[in-house]
């Protein structure tokens, strides 16, 4: 296998380039996030709309996946959205959108942890959180399997890793922007989305290793 | 070690993971926020802002240029008619003393009416100049007399003295009757 020290962030698919998400596909539509933003400061609600549709899903699912507690993603998902709706007067559209929110997403999150005194960890498991809308009686056990491995691999994550990999595939951040919403220095966020990738893969690998 | 593959694989299998959506109530709450904390009269304020500076700016620019285009451009007040027989150069004096009367009351006193007290005073100068008996009462000896003894019924003699001379002068064949 070659090594690739850098594969996190060179390449077409690699960690932090991949420009659009089949999952998050609104990062590059038009009209432009921050254009709706400044719609929505001079008093266009209809141009929110269209931005909260846009993103809110990604947001609540990196809230989700982060708390691991559907309470507190709504919770701290609803705190957000008012930061957001607070800060449209002093916004100014000096960065990605995107990058703005999820750092507002993060803060909030880690705000509420600070208030709770709660590890995300210690929280009680939430069966609803794994609750697959579309899930039929003829879901095969093995891909059951395999998303109940990924997701718990996913919540024995630390923290940091986590918060790395889930703004990376919800919200199509790159390193840099991880660094920057994270407050760590690039390498380190390019090193913990690559522990977190390795870790998440080998719980993928699981059943075919032991095999 | 992470490879591109590595990293596609957890991809894949990361959004083959039940893809949660914010709750409907919660969108809602969300929504009803952001519509209470939109001001749309600011926002109306806001777009009206500009033209009335420009409407403001336009309407000052032409207040001002009328006021100095009409203004400046009204037709000067009427002279006082010269008095009747002054020759040229005692008119031109005339003149020149009426524009100093105004100009001094137009720096001296800018916020008094016209009539300000030179220009007054220069009118009963002109007056006191102009001969006591005027052209309609000198066309007759008769009536120059007459006039002559209005001026010494007014009490003033000296100039119904000057008078009678220019009548005499001006018809000497004239009888004076006798005194009344």
């Amino acid at each position: 296998m070659t090594l690739q020290a850098d594969s996190i962030t060179t390449g077409k698919a690699v960690l932090g380039t991949r420009p659009v998400l089949p999952y998050a596909p609104c990062m590059d539509h038009t009209p432009d996030d921050s254009a709706l933003m400044l719609r929505y400061r001079d008093g266009d609600v209809g141009a929110f709309e269209t931005l909260y549709r846009r993103h809110k899903d990604p947001v609540y699912r990196y809230l989700l996946r982060l708390s691991g507690h559907a309470q507190v993603a709504e919770d701290v998902f609803q705190e957000v959205w008012g930061k957001i709706i607070a800060a449209r007067e002093s916004y100014r559209p000096t960065a990605k959108f995107t990058t703005f929110l999820y750092r507002v997403a993060h803060n909030c999150f880690i705000d509420y942890l600070r208030r709770s005194r709660r590890h995300a960890g210690n929280l009680p498991f939430d069966p609803e959180m794994h609750r697959d809308p579309g899930e039929t009686p003829e879901t095969t056990a093995e891909r059951r399997l395999a998303r109940e491995r990924l997701e718990k691999a996913l919540a024995d994550l630390p923290d940091e890793q986590r918060d790395a990999f889930l703004l990376h595939e919800e919200g199509g951040l790159t390193v840099d922007q991880i660094a920057s919403i994270t407050g760590c220095n690039r390498e380190t966020a390019k090193s913990r989305l690559r522990y977190a990738v390795r870790k998440l893969r080998v719980a993928i690998d699981e059943p075919r290793a032991r095999s | 070690m992470t490879t591109d593959k590595d990293q596609e694989r957890v991809s894949a299998a990361y959004r083959d993971l039940p893809q949660a959506s914010s709750p409907p109530a919660l969108d809602r709450r969300v929504l009803a926020a952001a519509r209470r904390e939109s001001r749309p009269r600011y926002s109306v304020v806001r777009a009206w802002i500009r033209p009335l500076a420009w409407a403001a700016t336009v309407g000052l620019s032409l207040a001002i240029l009328l006021e100095f285009t009409l203004f400046n451009a009204a037709p000067p007040s009427p002279e006082p008619q010269p008095a009747s027989g002054a020759p040229p150069a005692e008119q031109a004096g005339r003149d020149a003393d009426v524009m100093r009367a105004k100009e001094e009351d137009a720096v001296v006193r800018p916020s008094m009416p016209r009539r300000a007290p030179a220009a007054a005073r220069l009118e009963s100068r002109e007056a006191a100049a102009r001969p006591p008996c005027d052209y309609e009462a000198r066309r007759t000896a008769e009536s120059w007399y007459a006039c002559v003894e209005a001026l010494r019924d007014e009490g003033r003699d000296e100039d119904a003295v000057a008078e009678l001379a220019a009548l005499r002068e001006a018809f000497p064949d004239f009888e004076i009757a006798p005194a009344r």
